[in-house]
């Protein structure tokens, strides 16, 4: 059998055509900043009619809007893929022949719009790299997409930084080694920097930096996800509300966040306006390491409007503003699970916001639970040393297993 | 050893061969003629009702209105004007006439590569083949 397939397997692959192995070669039609990449091996024949026009692979072009054909025989073609490519001329872009009748492409300097007809219901892979000081990218479809941010450097005078639309699952790709920076329009309307209507997941080793001058610095109107193969890092540097605003849930199995300066919550998951949606309103962190500033009055560090669940990775945040939380859940919190858990660290210094207002005023707090706090495996490290500042305040009950802790925990039966 | 020598050649052939199909782009005009130029580094570019050609082998221009059709093949066309040296084929009153070639080497197609016989040909344009070349041949 091993002879068999040794036998087979170059040819095999050769068929197979693995990327590497072999040449699917390109012939582009350039029409200004856009060139239609068509696979030479696919194009068949192609008719031209009435000395106007050329038709290609099913789609008719208009020779006196076609600046070129240009013919690379090295490069490699990718099905259902579109590379943005940001420059200080605007964006050009490269989309395969297979979405030309598909996706309705927008280009005004570097803001480009990709629109997927409704009908379309394949996966379109959106590359995004280069650099523009007046940029953006506005996505929409009705089928699930991936973005990959492949060393971008995007700042928007219009609004978002990245706005997409679409209501799916979106893989957002941090390539290992890149870096991409976003910064959207001050004064906008726009929900946050980099915006998705959907879930979103993250993979990838790359880092990203945020900032957010309108509102929130990363939002989600549905759940985040940083999967276990997301190696990478998501950094906010400023933001006029969250640090990272996704509804639904956040969860977190690996990388690294890092969030400072912002005037809201860190990380914020509030629940959205369907009740049937699953893990509404949690917060689970299983892996990676969290870094929060939590400077501003009256926020939290991690937020949730329901359960939240530590099981694994690294917290640290200096809480400083006055009636801070450096993690705050709206009911139960568990850390830690059958004697293993993360490592929590925070210092507390920030003191009381509006003493004295019935309505108002909030006291300092590291852990704040408003239902039962469950510990079972970990490490918790608080030192409080604002006034009237408490390490963890529980409203329920605390019940310990098992994990080391080195702070009061101020619960309904202590 | 045999075996695995044997493997990797297939394998290497099957990958060339992805290459080697799309090696010529082949234009047809609406007369039928037909050429083909190397694709690698192919450059064209349309304006002032012409298409220019560039390649490593120079530069061409073609009438818009005269181009019909082009492909990407693993070979040339073999199609080609009769010349004053291939005058040897032509069709005289419907018939072909070939001198120096058998009719059973011969075989007539239409442009639009339907076979037809070799007599009873209508004013028109014709393709013949012989098993050394391929000519495009008018039938007054």
């Amino acid at each position: 059998m091993k002879r068999l397939t040794l036998f087979f397997l170059p040819t095999l692959l050769a068929l197979l055509g693995i990327p590497g192995l072999t040449q699917a070669q390109v012939m582009y039609i350039h029409q200004g900043h856009t060139a239609v990449a068509v696979p030479m091996a696919e194009a068949g024949v192609m008719n031209f009619a009435e000395g106007a026009t050329l038709t290609v692979m099913g789609h008719t072009y208009t020779l006196d809007a076609v600046d070129s054909v240009r013919i690379v025989p090295t490069d490699a073609y990718t099905p259902d893929a579109i590379a943005i490519r940001y420059a200080a001329d605007g964006a050009h872009v490269v989309m395969a022949a297979s979405l030309v009748d598909d996706v309705a492409l927008t280009i005004d300097g570097a803001h480009v719009t990709a629109i997927a007809t409704p009908t379309l219901q394949r996966e379109v892979t959106y590359s995004l790299s280069g650099t523009s000081a007046d940029g953006s990218f506005a996505m929409d479809g009705e089928y699930k997409a991936t973005v990959v941010l492949d060393g971008l450097t995007l700042t928007s005078t219009r609004g978002a930084a990245i706005d997409i639309a679409n209501g799916k699952r979106i893989a957002v790709s941090l390539p290992d080694g890149t870096a991409t920076t976003l910064t959207d329009a001050a004064g906008g309307t726009q929900k946050a920097c980099f915006f998705i209507n959907g879930h979103a997941e993250f993979s990838g080793g790359g880092s990203l930096t945020l900032t957010g001058r309108t509102k929130h610095a990363y939002a989600t109107d549905e759940y985040t996800l940083l999967k276990a193969d997301f190696s990478g890092s998501i950094t906010v540097l400023a933001a006029e509300g969250d640090g990272m605003h996704t509804e639904q849930y956040f969860r977190m199995k690996n990388g690294r966040v890092t969030i400072s300066g912002v005037k809201g919550d860190g990380i914020d998951a509030p629940v959205t306006n369907d009740a049937t949606d699953v893990d509404n309103g949690c917060l689970f962190v299983e892996g990676g390491s969290i870094s929060l500033q939590v400077t501003a009055d009256d926020v939290k560090g991690l937020k949730c409007d329901n359960a939240m669940t530590l099981t694994g990775g690294t917290i640290e945040a200096t809480v400083s503003g006055l009636g801070t939380k450096g993690i705050s859940t709206g009911t139960d919190l568990l850390v830690g699970t059958g004697g293993n858990g993360p490592t929590i660290r925070m210092a507390v210094t920030g003191t009381t916001y509006m003493p004295g207002n019935a309505e108002l005023e909030s006291k300092c707090r590291g852990i704040k639970v408003k239902g039962q706090f469950t510990f079972d495996g970990g490490n918790i490290s608080i030192s409080a040393t604002g006034a009237k500042s408490k390490a963890i305040s529980v409203d329920g009950n605390y019940i310990y297993k098992s994990g080391s802790i080195n702070c009061a925990v101020d619960a309904a039966n202590t | 050893m045999k075996r695995y020598l044997l493997s990797i050649a297939l394998g290497l052939a099957a990958l060339t061969a992805g290459a080697q199909q799309t090696d010529y782009l082949t234009l047809r005009m609406a007369d039928g003629t037909e050429c083909s130029v190397p694709s690698s580094g192919l450059t064209l570019t349309f304006g002032n009702g012409q298409m220019t050609v560039r390649s490593a082998q120079g530069t061409t221009n073609y009438t818009l209105t005269s181009l019909a059709q082009m492909w990407f093949a693993a070979t040339p066309t073999a199609i080609s004007s009769l010349s004053g040296s291939n005058a040897g084929i032509r069709i005289v009153g419907g018939q072909v006439v070939a001198t120096g070639i058998a009719p059973a080497d011969i075989r007539v197609f239409t442009p639009d590569g339907r076979e037809v016989g070799q007599s009873g040909l209508t004013r028109g344009l014709y393709i013949v083949r012989t098993p050394q070349q391929t000519y495009k041949v008018t039938a007054p």
